[in-house]
């Protein structure tokens, strides 16, 4: 059994999904909001790098610069023109209005890119060569620049003036009101910074999974289970739930096919849920 | 007799409020409550539990949406103001019950307190060392995580931390909450020396006489209107309100209240 290669395959695989988890359980556990439309942007962030790369024929990292700042700016308006007017409703408005607009995007991409799949030949289509196994150069790509993206995302929360803003708004809104610190405005930037990292996410993963505007609903609930099992509300949770939950997902479609695979991850999930509902580093569900 | 600081006669007080009417949801709290704090005085509001003394002055930092009447900053109309600007115009606010954020350190909450003074790194320095020669017991802390501490040592960060700006107004609720009795006096004692040098102090308290023997103000609450005003000397000596509000009363009546609440 290749034990190596899918141990480093289920990491690689585990960077895309700390990305992407992590910006959702970010948005979570700052806003209290659950964002149903977080896997669309990452599926839409996909699209626009095929159409950017094939389409226009730009070089793939405009992509990785120019799709999560579109992503950033779009999460930004969301917020301050929708979810800012409903922050102190019951969590089920969040939860209606982030579906409502997932399903907005989603017919929308229908619109513009068609039901079919889409991906981006030829680029980083090499492999390298590291510790005598062979990677493939898109995934490797991918988990550096997710990995970076995650570590400097949170790197910013713990170090710099406004993360602080950030955290203290997430741990006790009031005394960060008192500190004079605008909620409102660390809510946009906090669902721009969220937005942003589904975007990257959806570029790095254009050029090794096919992506289709339907992709968000499927990758949404996997990065679910990530942020149940790292905990909710828990930078580094997602972070070791994201690598955790990856290589299980690559040793259980190796063992038991993709769709056993796929599955384990839920099995884990719901274990999550029962035994220990807070997750890894979790500090469990806010009543 | 307690001697009142009297500010400048023609400046308007650093706060007043004017025909506050406030609550929460739909249930009235506050129901109609004109205050004027002058400038460099200690000003205490008490009353029984319920009273509504919190909630005027969470109104007051801008915490609680004011339902009518008018909050004014030296003059000028803040009522609608967020509260996040509220430090811009010199007033601080030191909240009850959870006062520090206890996974950061000592430092990181003076530092959330310095937030307004930007990423300088020396104004957010030079305004911790002159805070912790204010309160020596910081400053051997200051690595240490906030929530490790006792509660008189929360209570004291608490208050340092909003002085981090060097406010001209600090607004404390309830600040001898759940301390010691040895830890009331130092705090009660901080809050005189801070008013003595300068400092506007307008604080809550439940222990009502204590209080008015160190301000030079107070009002007296009740089911969300002002019953008494005075200095604190004479309201310490006025008869109705010792019989209903200070002695071993209002421990009484605040137990039975907090029972049935």
């Amino acid at each position: 059994m290749p034990v190596w290669e899918l141990l480093v395959g289920g990491i690689l695989l585990g960077g895309l999904y700390a990305l992407m988890a992590c910006g959702l359980n970010l948005i979570f556990g700052v806003m209290g909001v659950i964002n149903f439309a977080h896997g669309d942007f990452l599926a839409v962030a996909a699209l626009i790098t095929v159409s950017l790369v094939v389409g226009l024929g730009l070089p793939f990292i405009v992509a990785v610069v120019v799709v999560p700042l579109l992503l950033a700016a779009f999460g930004y308006v969301f917020q301050a023109v929708i979810l800012r007017r409903i922050a102190n409703g019951p969590v089920i408005m969040s939860v209606l209005a982030t579906f409502a607009v997932s399903t907005i995007i989603v017919n929308g991409a229908i619109l513009v890119w068609g039901g079919s799949y889409r991906g981006l030949p030829g680029v980083l289509g090499g492999s390298v060569e590291l510790f005598g196994l062979h990677l493939s150069e898109s995934r490797l790509v991918a988990f550096v620049v997710a990995m970076t993206g995650s570590l400097g995302v949170w790197w910013f929360l713990r170090r710099t003036r406004f993360g602080r803003a950030i955290r203290s708004v997430a741990q006790a809104p009031e005394l960060a009101t008192i500190s004079g610190i605008s909620i409102d405005r660390v809510r946009n930037v906090t669902f721009a910074l969220g937005a942003g990292m589904a975007g990257l996410g959806g570029v790095l993963m254009a050029p090794t999974f096919a992506a289709d505007p339907q992709l968000g609903s499927r990758f949404l609930i996997k990065a679910f289970a990530v942020i149940i099992v790292g905990g909710m509300g828990s930078y580094p949770g997602a972070m070791a739930g994201a690598l955790l939950l990856g290589v299980l997902e690559v040793f259980g479609s190796y063992w038991f096919g993709p769709t056993i695979g796929s599955a384990l991850l839920f099995l884990v999930m719901l274990a999550t849920l029962l035994v220990r509902p807070q997750g890894l580093f979790g500090i469990g569900l806010r009543t | 007799m307690q001697p009142d600081i009297p500010a400048a006669p023609s400046a308007p007080p650093v706060l007043e409020l004017q025909q506050l009417r406030t609550g929460y949801g739909d249930v009235p709290v506050v129901q109609g409550v004109d205050m004027r704090f002058a400038a460099g005085r200690m000003t205490a509001i008490i009353g029984s539990n319920g009273a509504g003394k919190s909630t005027v002055i969470k109104a007051a930092a801008g915490l609680l949406k004011v339902w009518s009447g008018r909050v004014l900053a030296a003059g000028a109309d803040i009522t609608r103001e967020p509260g996040h600007r509220r430090l811009a115009r010199g007033i601080a606010y030191v909240p009850q019950g959870r006062i520090v954020l206890p996974e950061m350190t000592v430092r990181e909450n003076l530092e959330l307190g310095g937030y307004p003074l930007g990423s300088d790194r020396r104004r957010v320095k030079a305004a911790i060392e002159r805070l912790v020669v204010l309160f020596p017991v910081l400053g051997d802390r200051m690595a240490q995580l906030a929530g490790n501490m006792s509660g008189g040592e929360q209570q004291m960060l608490a208050i340092a931390r909003a002085l981090m700006t060097d406010p001209a107004t600090v607004i404390l609720d309830e600040p001898s909450l759940g301390l010691s009795p040895k830890f009331v006096d130092i705090v009660f004692t901080k809050l005189q020396e801070l008013s003595a040098a300068g400092l506007t102090v307008i604080v809550v308290e439940q222990k009502a006489s204590k209080i008015l023997e160190i301000a030079q103000h107070g009002y007296v609450m009740h089911t969300g209107r002002v019953l008494f005003e005075g200095s604190g000397a004479d309201l310490l000596a006025d008869e109705q309100v010792k019989r209903v509000f200070l002695g071993e009363m209002p421990d009484a009546l605040a137990a039975s209240a907090t029972a049935e609440g």
